[in-house]
Parts: C-alpha cells; sequence; structure tokens
C-alpha cells in the first residue's frame, strides 16, 4: 500500500481538516460544478448526443463527489478530485481555445460566456480547496498534477496549438 | 492546512491558463471571428478582375447563343499562399473560344441577344455536403444539394426564372433562356434552391452578368478596360482555412473578412481618370455604408440594379442592402501621385462589426498621366424619364415589350391602379419570417397556387413594403419587374437610389412605397427578403401576373414549364 499522504494525520489530510469547513466547501464548490454541467446539457445534446452524455456523467461524478468528500474525506478522495477537476479545467480551456477534440464541431473553438467562465473559476477555487486540505507529502504529489495541466496549458499556447 | 508561497505560484499558473486562456480569446473574438492563425491582412493583396466570356462577339466575329455551367466543389486559395486552400461551390464554365475552365466567370451579353445556358448540378449530392464548418446543426441536414439557378434582373419567363422549387438535384441538368431585352444593367446569377439559397450562395454560387445597349456606349462612360465589378462578400473561416457558417439562431450570418471579387480588402493600382464600378452586395446578411477616404476622388453614382439613372448623382456616401447593385464612377483625375483612397463601409443598423469590417478596399494612384483616356466620361444626363407606352411591358402577339428605364423613371403614383401592402416581420410564436403573417410553406400546401397580389399585365400599382420591427432590416426583392421608389416613411428616397430598382432596402421601422407596372410575361414569380438566412426561413412568397392557371395547364409553370432533367454525367 502506498504511503502518500499518511502524515501528519492518519488519513492524509492536514491535521484537523475532517472536522474543518473545507470539506464543506469542496462539497458546494463541487455541487455547484455539478448543477452547471446539468444546466450545459440540453444546448449540448443538441450538438451531438456524446456532448450532452458528456455533461451528464460529468455533473453525476461530482455531485457523487460532493456528497463523498462530506461524508468521508480522505487523502484519495481529495487528490482524485483534484485529478478529475484539473482534466475538466482543461478540457475547457481546450475547448474555448482549439475546440472540442470530437464531434460534428471539433476544432472549431467554442464561444467564452459568463456562465461557463464562472464554473471554471468554481472548479479552479475547488483545486485550491482541496489542495488545502491535503497533508505534505499528498499534496506534493496534487502539485505535481497541477504543474503538468498548468504546464500543457501554457505550452499549447506557446506553440499556437491553443489559439 | 496553510499552502506554502511555492504552491501559491503553482496554483497561480494553473489559475492564469484556466482563466486567462479563455478570456484573452474571448476579447481577440471580438476583432476577429475566424479561428485563422493568421488572418489576411487589410490592402496585402492585389484587386483581381474575375473571369469574364463576353458572347456578344467570339473569334469569328459572330455571338455566341449558349454556354454550358457545371456547378462544381472546387479548390481555390482565398486567404494568400500561406494559408491552406479553401473549398468552395462555383459556376464553372469552358470560355468559348480560348476553351479555359472558368470560375464563375462574368458573361457579357447585348440587348436584345437572346441566350439558353445549361446548368449541370456536379456537386457532392449530400445531404448536408456544403463544403464548410456548420456552427447552425439544423442547418442543411436534411437536404440533398439541390440548386435553382436564378438571374436577378432579368425578365425572365417563369420556367427560367430560378424558382425555388424548380430544383435541380445532384446529377441532373436544367436549361435556362433569358431574353435580354431589357436595358443595360449589372445583374448578376445566383443560387436560388429552396431552404438552401443561403448555403449554396455563401459556398460561392454568385457572379455577375452584364447586359450592355447603346445608351451605354453612346455615354461615353468607362466601359472595357475601365469597367470593373465589385462583388463584396463577408466570410468566416476555420483554422484549416475551411468557410464556417453560423447563422445565429437564423437571423443573420456576419463574416469578418470582406472580399472584393474574392480577394480580402484588395489593393488596385489606378491611373488619374475615371474608372467604373459595379458594386453588388452579395453577402448573406451584411449591408454596407460605403464612402470614400482620401483627397481628390469623387464618386458618382450611374445606375441602379435596372439600369442608368437619368443622371449622375454625386454622393459621399451610399448604403448597399444585400443583393442591390449600384454602378459607381470613380473619378482619380485630381489625386495627387501615389495618394491612397480607401473605399470604407461605415457602422450600419443591426449589422456586427468586427476589426476590419469598416474597410473595403484600397486604390493607389499611380503617378503621371495616365497613359489611356479614352471612355472618360460622365455625362451631365442620361435620358429624360417619360410616361411608359401603353404597350411596355406587356406582350403583343406573342413579342414582349420591355421597358426602358426612362419609363420605369417616368411612372408616378396617380398612374396605379391598385394599391397593395406587404408587412415583413418575425413571428413572435414561431419565430419564423413572414411576408404578410405567410410563409412559403403556405405556397408549397397550395400547390404553387397562393399569391399575394395578382395584377394583370399591364397594370401599374402601387405597393407599400412595410418593416415595423427595429431589429431588422429586410432588403425586399420582386423578381420580374423593376420598381421606382417613391418614398421611404412619407419622405423622398435617397438620391442614390432614384434609379430603376428591384431590391429596396426595407429599414428598420420603415415604410417604402414602391410603383411598378407588372409585365411583361404572365405567370408565378417570387418576393422575398434578400437576408438569404430570412428567405430560407421562410420569408418568400409569391405573386401572379395574369389569370390563375392550372399547373398543368400553364405552358410557363415555374415548375413544369422546362423542368430538369436526366443524367448531367452522361
Amino acid at each position: 500500500m502506498s504511503t502518500i499522504g499518511l502524515h501528519p494525520s492518519p488519513r492524509g489530510l492536514a491535521a484537523g481538516i475532517a472536522a474543518s469547513w473545507l470539506p464543506r466547501v469542496a462539497a458546494a464548490l463541487s455541487l455547484s460544478a455539478a448543477i452547471a454541467h446539468f444546466g450545459a446539457v440540453p444546448p449540448h445534446l443538441h450538438d451531438w448526443w456524446a456532448h450532452g452524455a458528456f455533461f451528464v456523467v460529468c455533473g453525476a461524478l461530482q455531485a457523487a463527489f460532493a456528497g463523498l468528500i462530506l461524508w468521508r474525506p480522505s487523502a484519495w478522495l481529495a487528490l482524485t478530485g483534484v485529478a478529475g477537476t484539473l482534466a475538466v479545467l482543461a478540457l475547457y480551456v481546450v475547448s474555448r481555445t482549439y475546440g472540442a477534440p470530437l464531434g460534428p464541431h471539433a476544432g472549431v473553438p467554442e464561444p467564452v460566456e459568463a456562465y461557463d467562465l464562472t464554473t471554471a473559476a468554481g472548479e479552479f477555487a475547488l483545486v485550491v480547496v482541496l489542495v488545502a486540505m491535503l497533508g505534505e507529502k499528498a499534496r506534493r504529489w496534487a502539485m505535481r498534477l497541477v504543474m503538468l495541466v498548468a504546464m500543457a496549458l501554457w505550452a499549447g499556447k506557446a506553440t499556437g496549438f491553443l489559439a | 492546512m496553510e499552502l506554502s508561497r511555492r504552491d501559491l505560484v503553482k496554483l497561480g499558473i494553473l489559475g492564469g491558463a484556466a482563466m486567462y486562456l479563455p478570456v484573452e480569446r474571448m476579447a481577440r473574438a471580438r476583432d476577429w471571428r475566424s479561428d485563422l492563425r493568421t488572418p489576411p491582412k487589410p490592402y496585402a493583396y492585389y484587386f483581381q478582375r474575375p473571369p469574364e466570356i463576353d458572347l456578344r462577339a467570339a473569334a469569328n466575329g459572330e455571338a455566341i447563343s449558349n454556354l454550358r455551367f457545371g456547378m462544381q466543389e472546387v479548390s481555390v486559395s482565398l486567404l494568400g499562399s500561406s494559408a491552406p486552400n479553401t473549398k468552395i461551390w462555383a459556376y464553372v464554365a469552358e470560355h468559348p473560344v480560348t476553351k479555359q475552365k472558368l470560375i464563375n466567370p462574368t458573361i457579357h451579353v447585348d440587348k436584345g441577344q437572346p441566350v439558353e445556358f445549361v446548368h449541370g448540378n456536379y456537386l457532392p449530392p449530400g445531404p448536408g455536403a456544403h463544403p464548410f464548418v456548420n456552427l447552425t446543426p439544423h442547418a442543411d441536414k436534411s437536404y440533398p444539394s439541390w440548386t435553382s439557378v436564378h438571374l436577378h434582373g432579368s425578365a425572365s419567363l417563369p420556367q427560367y426564372d430560378g424558382y425555388a422549387n424548380d430544383l435541380i438535384n445532384p446529377g441532373q441538368l436544367k436549361r435556362y433562356r433569358y431574353p435580354n431585352g431589357q436595358g443595360a444593367r449589372t445583374l448578376w446569377y445566383h443560387d436560388h434552391g429552396v431552404h438552401h439559397t443561403s448555403l449554396n450562395a455563401y459556398a460561392g454560387l454568385a457572379a455577375q452578368y452584364h447586359l450592355h445597349d447603346d445608351m451605354e456606349r453612346d455615354s461615353g462612360i468607362p466601359t472595357g478596360a475601365f469597367d470593373f465589378p465589385l462583388i463584396l462578400k463577408d466570410a468566416l473561416f476555420a483554422r484549416d482555412g475551411r468557410l464556417q457558417w453560423d447563422d445565429n439562431d437564423l437571423s443573420s450570418f456576419m463574416g469578418d473578412v470582406i472580399f472584393v471579387n474574392g480577394v480580402p480588402w484588395p489593393l488596385m493600382p489606378v491611373h488619374k481618370r475615371k474608372y467604373r464600378f459595379r458594386i453588388l452586395n452579395a453577402s448573406i446578411s451584411r449591408s454596407f455604408n460605403l464612402s470614400l477616404s482620401g483627397t481628390g476622388a469623387t464618386m458618382h453614382v450611374i445606375a441602379t440594379d435596372g439600369g442608368f439613372m437619368p443622371k449622375p448623382v454625386k454622393v459621399t456616401s451610399l448604403r448597399v442592402g444585400m443583393a442591390e447593385r449600384y454602378e459607381i464612377v470613380v473619378d482619380f483625375e485630381k489625386c495627387a501621385d501615389n495618394a491612397e483612397i480607401l473605399l470604407r463601409s461605415a457602422e450600419v443598423k443591426n449589422n456586427v462589426d468586427y476589426l476590419h469590417t469598416g474597410k473595403i478596399m484600397k486604390w493607389k494612384v499611380q503617378p503621371g498621366v495616365a497613359p489611356d483616356k479614352s471612355r472618360n466620361e460622365l455625362p451631365t444626363q442620361f435620358y429624360t424619364p417619360r410616361a411608359p407606352n401603353a404597350a411596355s411591358n406587356t406582350t403583343v402577339d406573342g413579342v414582349p415589350r420591355y421597358m426602358g428605364p426612362d419609363e420605369i423613371m417616368g411612372l408616378t403614383e396617380s398612374m396605379a391602379v391598385r394599391r397593395r401592402k406587404l408587412e415583413f416581420k418575425k413571428s413572435d410564436l414561431t419565430g419564423e419570417w413572414l411576408i404578410g403573417n405567410k410563409t412559403w410553406k403556405e405556397v408549397e400546401d397550395s400547390d404553387y397556387q397562393a399569391v399575394v397580389a395578382d395584377p394583370k399585365v399591364g397594370d401599374i400599382e402601387v405597393w407599400d413594403l412595410e418593416n415595423s420591427s427595429g431589429g431588422w432590416f429586410h432588403p425586399v426583392h420582386l423578381h420580374l419587374v423593376d420598381f421606382k421608389i417613391l418614398s421611404r416613411n412619407g419622405r423622398a428616397p435617397h438620391p442614390y437610389e432614384q434609379g430603376p430598382k428591384d431590391v429596396a432596402y426595407v429599414g428598420e421601422g420603415e415604410t417604402v412605397r414602391i410603383v411598378a407596372k407588372f409585365g411583361p410575361h404572365e405567370g408565378r414569380y417570387m418576393i422575398h427578403c434578400h437576408n438569404l438566412v430570412h428567405e430560407d426561413h421562410d420569408m418568400m412568397t409569391q405573386y401572379r401576373v395574369g389569370p390563375q392557371k392550372a399547373n398543368a395547364d400553364d405552358p410557363n409553370d415555374p415548375r413544369y414549364g422546362d423542368p430538369a432533367w436526366g443524367d448531367a454525367n452522361a
């Protein structure tokens, strides 16, 4: 069994985190992201069924995560949340600067609107809160993921892959 | 639980990427809607004259009366040699003498020289075959690549008028006969296929057609080498060079690259003399408000959609709605050596503007005296308007008598035997575009018999074209006839539109009063908005000249009079 995140708290979270307000904030942010994704299902379903399905799955996972992080906060769960939210954030940036990778409008950037920008800001805040929940060792892993995604996005911009 | 400074920096790098990159792109999208890595620069490419086929006299001195066209998908360079090619749809014809294949050629004919064209549809059959990135998923999914060719400005018989449902399906051919009996004018041929017109025209199916006559030749105005089409059109592009289509929820298409004769914002060297430019707004939904910038050049409007105005009108600005044609003479004689004169477009209500949509093209005046000053005149008058002859725009002993521009401009309100009103609006319930609360579907459901007007041949009528909305302008086109604009909201029309017209720009909250003499042919002809998105959804209706006839009894039935046939590949 891996030992990541076992210190300083037994569950890999920063000391006293389970009882603190951070899981509640994370749950609220994840739930609001889920609601936002559910709200975006109809127009995406109109474009292509798979786009609509993606938003349904994404919203369902974020809603489930909100419940889990409240019920049983753990380092593994928080790390999973960081990884998943980073993936959603990266896909958002790609969809607005390169276009959806698949589907009828593949390669055509989608318009940026207040709705999706606010949702992305909430997801970024979720990453920050989840990282803050982690103990030292787990946080190191999380920050590696954060840097990996951030550098990939900036590299995409620098090379012109992302408009 | 506290984040270290290093963690905050790393999260900042992520946050910057997640927020800045989309916002930065959104900010740029106000300037450019296209996704091109390197958008074209204004005035970086030379002006081009579209290819021409002059049917007036071939090599042996005899006029040519027939021509075969293929509607085809072709790959062309629209954005410069460093950018990817763009697939378009075009009318491709073989030059009768040189045998060269020409894309969207300008056709030249003389008044009184009837011609017969055969158009073959060689387009990818579809459905959904248009060569662009379609951002409006509802568009073009369910129809094959059908077409219908309309010679806009020609008083053709109904079966040769490009009736929207007189379709040429992929693989079929259709004959078109054009009498060319009207006076000199700038016409254009473009697609009119039902529910597909906007997509087909945007894909490239549009070109000019010039009808010449003695009035033009005798006037001394610039012709030949000093007479140029200016086909204005806006477009959007995807990163790979493909055209993009977005009709913004069935309202309008607004591009960010302005083309003149297929060149973005061209640069044209000119000499110190007069030039004639035949402006055609071939855009789907964008209108222009043109003016010159620079010292020394002047602009006169000499002709409108239906031919010459009574006299040239000097203008400082000129609004050109979709499908309108204005012939202008620009005089560069008093310009300084190397002067740069810009053709610009000012803001027009309900256009969407991007970084360079206010620019059209640039003329660079060559130093010294013009080497050729032939055909360099601007007459003070072309004709005096007169009351139309009783036989004008009627058919006598089977011979149609066309109206001259002097007779069209001699029409007055008091000559009218009837008045009608047509209202152009959007349905609040269905979102459909309506004419007189009706759509083209009602024409289809009536087996193409329903009409909104039924003048007799030779009747003079006054029509009010009303647009009560503030949200849209509607360039309204009547097929078959030329008309005179009497007033706009009770006031005199703009000086530059006081010539024979077949499109009336009905602006927001405007009522435009027109007068026309209907004929010379009997039959059913379309009326529609030339915002082609509106036309397709479903701002189109028809009127009938002469008595009602059952489709089977009408030799000039618009669908069965001379339908498409057979196998274009045979």
